[in-house]
């Protein structure tokens, strides 16, 4: 009954931070007139009156919820996916290198390559970097867990360090806008950038949920997998693959918002227990809502936007160090 | 049936092979043992039956198909294992580790179904740890483990198993246990079991036939009481022993 209800409360809860966050803003509207605004543009009922809320709700808060909740879910998704196949606890898109990867790619097509799509260029080098990853951390046959975090870490700094080079080389007005989107923030989403980005995550997604259950026996090590009927190469591949493009279209629409993928994946696994075939969906569904809730913040702390990958990573820092503390624990398996 | 000719693996590189011309057969009904001092190439053996290793020369078949002719899912459809030391990273329930057995039966974009379900606890029934179904695997002590991965065995429903060790790390009571229990149930379901082991004294109590494995090379096979003598164990492990009979037991003493 009280897991029902756990779980019942995790599959609510992006719907409850989305109206929350419709609501909480600067500029004042109340519930009934938010209601009937949205009722009436999606239905496509003519209101004359409300031509300002109807903006602010529909070009900007929206977008927003929408965005935070697609980037969020991906991100989630991506580090449960990471943690299950890495059969480690203390990975994720961020420590693997996929971001820093991701992010390269966004700011080489940003910098030098205008043509070629951003959400391609975040993809292939977030592939391009999760590879690099598994196999400098394959190179000792089967993957040991400190091998894994530390190749992570030297393939983020080499993609942080060449995004450095990008910044150093372009002009000022673009460095602006590259450093501010590394900052991972949301407040330049409207329409436009959500469709690409929608589609990009979901097709991500799409495979992670289909094949979420063989994640159990990933997790239980090369020899175990196969010996169980897994071709374990392929699976890895399906499943990289997947995570770089949900973690590609996330970072070339937000930027990088850390830790994340870290967190929800394991506040969720201690909420609805390490069954993939669970943990998948609702790590999608508590990545969505925590999203939500750091934008909200972000956007209503103080009079100005601060990038919402700011707060996550203040927030995850004393996770973090809580999960290293707490060692040995339940969720750890040992 | 696995039927294995000839086979012969040597490890990328290596001049020595670590397994040489290894000739037998496993049959229904039967708990074959292998035994053989550290480093004989035991583990090595099972590796190559998965198809883990590719070996160079000879060939394995499995149910009359030859092993390089089978897919994934279907090797672990005719093979099914318990592993040796076991550690999950999560704390998975012991009815979410006896589900994994059915991967193989579980579509690639699907999840297990009702019957996956019931067969998983059926098998745990057989076992005897049905009630350790919604335990964390990670808080049950050794010897309910190795029940466990037993039943996910059953539950993969290969007509073949492979037991890498099953007694190591086990009590001396749970030592007994589990290999009766493996025993029963090779005989009730007409299983084929091949068990690396230890202790030739469990080989003597527990087994149908023994294969006596020394430096990559069979040396001996066949019932137990005929492979496993005074000279044999000599040979192979370097140590004089004394057979002691009583009550219709013979049990090996090393001499001290």
């Amino acid at each position: 009954m009280k897991r029902k209800l756990i779980l019942f409360g995790i599959g609510l809860s992006p719907f409850v931070f989305a109206c929350i966050s419709l609501l909480w803003g600067a500029y004042d509207i109340a519930p009934w007139t938010i209601a009937k605004v949205l009722f009436s543009k999606m239905f496509l009922l003519k209101s004359a009156d409300a031509g300002t809320e109807l903006s602010i709700l529909w070009d900007i808060r929206l977008p927003r919820i929408i965005l935070s909740a697609l980037v969020g879910a991906a991100l989630s998704g991506a580090g449960t996916t990471l943690q299950g196949i890495f059969r480690n606890p203390l990975v994720d898109p961020f420590i693997l290198g996929l971001s820093s990867g991701a992010a390269f790619g966004c700011a080489l097509s940003v910098a030098l390559f205008p043509q070629f799509p951003i959400q391609a260029a975040a993809f292939v080098f977030s592939l391009i970097a999760s590879f690099t990853t598994y196999l400098l951390a394959r190179s000792q046959g089967e993957i040991s867990r400190l091998h894994l975090v530390l190749s992570g870490i030297v393939i983020s700094a080499f993609f942080s360090a060449l995004v450095s080079i990008l910044k150093f080389l372009v002009d000022p007005h673009k460095l602006v806008s590259i450093v501010y989107w590394l900052m991972g923030s949301f407040s330049l989403s409207d329409w436009s950038s959500i469709w690409v980005a929608c589609l990009g995550m979901m097709a991500a997604c799409v495979p992670l949920m289909l094949m979420r259950w063989r994640l159990n026996a990933l997790s239980m090590g090369e020899e175990e997998a196969r010996s169980l009927g897994i071709p374990v190469e392929r699976d890895r591949l399906l499943f990289i693959g997947a995570a770089s493009l949900a973690v590609g279209c996330a970072v070339s629409v937000s930027g990088i918002i850390g830790w994340v993928g870290l967190m929800v994946p394991h506040l969720t696994r201690m909420l609805v227990g390490p069954d993939h075939k669970l943990l998948m969906p609702f790590s999608l569904a508590a990545g969505a809502a925590f999203m939500i809730f750091a934008d909200t913040l972000a956007r209503n702390l103080t009079s100005f936007d601060i990038p919402v990958g700011i707060i996550t990573t203040l927030s995850g820092t004393p996770f973090f160090i809580y999960l290293l503390k707490r060692g040995a624990g339940e969720s750890w398996g040992k | 049936m696995i039927e294995v000719r000839e086979l012969t693996f040597l490890h990328r590189g290596a001049k020595e092979p670590v397994l040489r011309g290894i000739d037998f057969q496993a049959k229904e009904g039967e708990v074959t043992a292998i035994l053989g001092p550290n480093g004989s190439g035991k583990t090595t053996l099972f590796q190559c039956l998965l198809g883990i290793w590719k070996f160079q020369e000879g060939e394995v078949r499995l149910a009359g198909k030859p092993l390089s002719h089978l897919k994934r899912t279907e090797i672990a459809k005719n093979l099914s294992v318990v592993p040796q030391e076991h550690d999950p990273p999560f704390p998975y329930s012991c009815l979410d580790i006896v589900l994994m057995g059915r991967t193989a039966h579980v579509g690639i974009f699907s999840t297990p179904s009702g019957r996956d379900r019931d067969l998983s606890r059926r098998a745990m029934k057989t076992l005897g740890v049905d009630h350790l179904a919604e335990r964390p695997y990670t808080q049950i002590s050794g010897g309910e483990r190795q029940m466990v991965l037993i039943s996910r065995c059953l539950a993969q429903d290969a007509p073949a198993m492979l037991l890498d060790e099953p007694t190591a790390h086990l009590d001396f009571r749970n030592q007994i246990t589990i290999l009766k229990k493996v025993k029963d149930i090779v005989r009730q379901k007409g299983l084929i079991a091949l068990m690396n082991l230890h202790d030739p004294n469990m080989a003597l109590l527990f087994s149908d036939r023994v294969l006596l494995l020394n430096r990559g090379e069979l040396v001996a096979q066949g019932r137990p009481g005929e492979v496993i003598t005074r000279e044999s164990l000599l040979e192979v492990y370097g140590l004089e022993v004394e057979f002691v009979a009583e009550n219709g037991y013979r049990v090996i003493c090393p001499k001290l």
